[in-house]
């Protein structure tokens, strides 16, 4: 049962200025005032009794890589997306597939949900966006072997199309106001090993692979082609010069360097940001792990996290088969990265905090599953492909699901609290799906059901929040950072539309706060740089803050 | 009859005495080591080839020192020179993967490409067995006590990297991949070894220590022998010094060590 209190009011002490701000150091300056809207709706009253674990529930969606199991590359399985496609304020699931179609739950309410069947299959990465800024969210999907397709829903269901001037079989993918003109971009990574699989050699001559940038312009989408070759499987926008802007950052598979550019009005240009990182990069978050106002990027790679021999025996001739020997000044490395800014330099500590070794890593995601206010670590892993593995019982290479779960930033344990399934999970997104307050997990595992896991932690106090920005086409206000202070630190969240592994994430933002029960100010850096401040929150209620269209 | 005076540190590589079987040695290892080359065997082979054409000059070398100052003084000579040699390796090793940046599993030295595991799992067990002779043979002072401590700790890291070498051999086979290669697995020091992975160090600031759980497995080892080496030098130094001055003052101790050596 949902308790509706809404309340709109106007909070007109908001600041507003030019586009000049720094995500990295947050100091926002004096500017104009800009109306916004604040409304907030309380948490669900009747939650579930607590315990100190998720409860798992397994969906009739079955993702499926082949009809006599999976081998590569449709082991790698393919995408989830939360969000609200309908309308009804409740984030809804979508999962894809491979071999099956992809399945749509409509949220109901108090975790229950209704199946919707697509005739989509074959896909890769998912995302709920509004991609035109009409309001209504549209599902966006790359596929294996067919441009990307956007699907709207209409009284009659979904009708799906492909995007509009894209030609190419796209793997990762990511949306993002690039170009600073309040509407959408997409940006698109190939995998180029996959194609050369399928198509061979004319797959070069057909145009290769790479990293794409498609800026919306009236309806159209103007490509720009960022490189050659890609074998991208994750793609995030974090700032990585410290200019208060979105740069773009492609996770490569493959021994293939993972590819950055800064993004500047004048265009893009390459850098290489990280004196180390991962040599086959599978997922790729940012967050800010240790509250201190700075954008943190996790990278994930495959390295067994535990080193007996008995795991390293099922490890090595899949490794040796994958990897090929490196030179000794390459950065690459085969473990997880943790990126931290230390204000001149971005420095690797994921082995320091023993992060640097969760398996065969898929989606890896920050978020507070305990609302403590510090930001846990979630990966899924697992490998499972009949002919890479085929010396292992059913091709299968099987791994407990991670949670570091952290107090501090500064250790991390890993925790059993119901999240260590050992089937091959492969994309993970975190939403509060019975509006409780605390976050729930969806996994889409391959060969196997679609899981939910229903967040039954206990206690402890948050937030979450809606950013609509009326004033854009970008009305989600996505690449927007919020920013609270609490006990725990200058907490920080941005508005994504998907992260980790070929994973859509809701725009929500959930802060964690522990026992607090208020939050004194909050900041909003809008994606155009402009500041508002809001006074005064209060935990257990979602609150939408509606920046209004500038007269 | 066993010499009184002196023995000195630069008699262990003095090879003059030798030279003419050294010379014939070398060309024959070489022309050996051009026809490896030439049939493409690898570089390790090749070595071997030139290795085995020094070792029976070596070997000459190793029984004048005998019959000139004992078993002892014999044992000891081969003990530096093959240190040193296996130094050199080393040396290599790191050579191959800091300055020529070589990948990490291809900078193997020169003769433990062969088998990286067995040749330094034998050769430190041959250097503790040695060492613990000479040690019950005389060898005392604080360096060689401080040595075969080091090298009996250095012997227990290669005999558990053995082990999982094994081991891990046996559960390859159990898949049915034989021929898969599993050396170079980390052992109790270094990244990713033991101590940095260990539930039972996990969490705390040991399994973090500079060094000893983030360097990697090559220079972990580098520093094994360097140390060994060093040890090595300075309880030989120190024993030489000794002796010196036990033939200057006919000290019976230094009597007694002859005695004991003319006895085998």
């Amino acid at each position: 049962m949902h308790t509706h209190s809404t309340r709109s009011l106007i909070i007109s002490a908001l600041l507003m200025l030019t586009a000049c701000g720094s995500a990295l150091s947050f100091v926002p300056p004096q500017g104009t005032p800009v109306a916004s809207i604040l409304s907030s709706q309380s948490f669900n009253q009747s939650q579930q009794p607590c315990s100190e674990q998720f409860s798992r529930i397994d969906l009739p969606h079955f993702t499926s890589g082949g009809t006599n199991g999976s081998a590569l590359y449709a082991s790698n399985g393919t995408g989830v997306a939360v969000g609200d496609l309908n309308g009804d304020h409740r984030p809804d699931v979508v999962y894809g597939n491979i071999v099956g179609t992809v399945t749509i739950f409509v949220n109901d309410g108090d975790f229950t949900f209704t199946p919707v069947t697509t005739t989509l299959s074959d896909v890769r990465s998912l995302a709920i966006v509004d991609t035109d800024g009409d309001g209504t969210r549209e599902l966006v999907a790359t596929r294996r072997f067919a441009p990307p397709i956007i699907g709207t829903l209409t009284p009659a269901g979904f009708t799906f199309s492909e995007m509009p001037d894209v030609y190419t079989a796209f793997y990762a993918m990511g949306w993002q106001d690039i170009n600073a003109d309040g509407t959408l971009d997409a940006v698109l990574g190939t995998y180029d090993n996959e194609q050369l699989q399928y198509q061979g050699l004319i797959f070069q001559t057909r145009g290769g692979g790479g990293v794409f940038v498609y800026t919306q312009e009236n309806g159209r989408f103007l490509q720009n082609r960022l490189n050659q070759h890609a074998q991208a499987l994750a793609l995030i926008f974090p700032d990585l010069n410290d200019d208060g802007r979105a740069d773009i950052l492609v996770g490569n598979d493959f021994n293939e360097p993972d590819a950055a550019w800064t993004v500047t009005p004048s265009g893009y240009t390459p850098i290489a940001p990280f004196s180390q990182t991962t040599e086959n990069t599978m997922s790729l978050d940012y967050a800010d792990t240790d509250n201190n106002g700075v954008l943190d990027i996790f990278a994930a790679d495959m390295k067994p996290y535990d080193q007996s021999v008995t795991t390293m025996a099922q490890w090595l001739p899949a490794m040796l088969k994958l990897t090929r020997p490196l030179s000794a000044d390459d950065p690459q490395y085969i473990e997880n990265t943790l990126q931290m800014w230390d204000g001149t330099n971005w420095q690797n500590t994921a082995y320091n905090l023993q992060l640097d070794a969760t398996g065969w890593s898929w989606s890896a995601t920050f978020a507070d599953l305990d609302n403590n206010g510090w930001q846990d670590l979630y990966v899924v892993n697992g490998m499972k492909a009949n002919d890479l593995l085929a010396y292992l019982p059913n091709g299968e290479l099987s791994e407990d699901d991670l949670l570091f779960q952290t107090s501090d930033a500064k250790k991390y344990t890993i925790t059993q609290r119901g999240l260590q399934h050992t089937g091959s999970g492969r994309a993970a997104s975190m939403v509060d799906l019975d509006n409780d307050g605390d976050l729930d997990v969806v996994v889409n595992p391959i060969d196997g059901p679609a899981q939910l896991y229903r967040n039954n932690l206990c206690g402890t106090q948050s937030i979450i929040m809606t950013l609509i920005d009326e004033s854009s086409r970008n009305r989600d206000a996505v690449g927007a950072v919020v920013r609270i202070q609490s006990p725990m630190g200058s907490q920080m969240r941005s508005v994504q539309v998907s992260s980790g592994y070929l994973s859509g994430r809701s725009t929500t933002i959930h802060f964690g706060l522990g026992t607090d029960t208020t939050v004194p100010t909050m900041h909003i850096q809008w994606p155009d740089g402009t500041y508002s401040m809001i006074d005064s929150l209060h935990s257990g209620a979602h609150y939408t803050i509606t920046r209004k269209a500038l007269p | 009859m066993i010499s009184t005076t002196p023995f000195r540190m630069r008699e262990i590589i003095d090879l003059r005495a030798v030279a003419t079987p050294l010379t014939i040695g070398v060309l024959l290892g070489c022309i050996a080591a051009i026809a490896a080359s030439a049939l493409k065997y690898p570089l390790w082979i090749q070595a071997t080839c030139v290795l085995a054409g020094v070792l029976p000059a070596y070997g000459l070398h190793a029984l004048r020192i005998l019959k000139t100052y004992g078993w002892w003084w014999a044992l000891l000579s081969v003990l530096v020179a093959a240190q040193g040699f296996h130094g050199i390796e080393h040396i290599v090793q790191w050579i191959q993967y800091h300055i020529l940046r070589w990948p990490f599993f291809k900078s193997s030295g020169i003769i433990s490409a062969a088998n990286a595991e067995w040749v330094h799992f034998g050769w430190n067990w041959i250097v503790l067995i040695i060492m613990s002779i000479l040690v019950k043979g005389g060898l005392r002072n604080r360096y060689a006590w401080l040595m075969l401590a080091w090298t009996i700790a250095h012997t227990a890291e290669h005999t558990y990297l053995m082990v999982r070498y094994l081991q891990a051999l046996s559960e390859l086979a159990a898949l049915g991949v034989p021929n898969v290669s599993a050396q170079g697995l980390p052992g109790f020091f270094g990244r990713d070894g033991w101590l940095a992975t260990s539930d039972v160090t996990r969490s705390s600031f040991v399994c973090r220590l500079p060094g000893f759980t983030t360097a990697v497995r090559l220079d972990v080892h580098f520093w094994w022998n360097i140390g060994e080496t060093g040890l090595l030098m300075l309880a030989t130094a120190y024993e030489l010094r000794l002796r010196r001055g036990a033939i200057a003052a006919h000290a019976p101790t230094h009597v007694a060590m002859i005695q004991a050596a003319e006895r085998v």
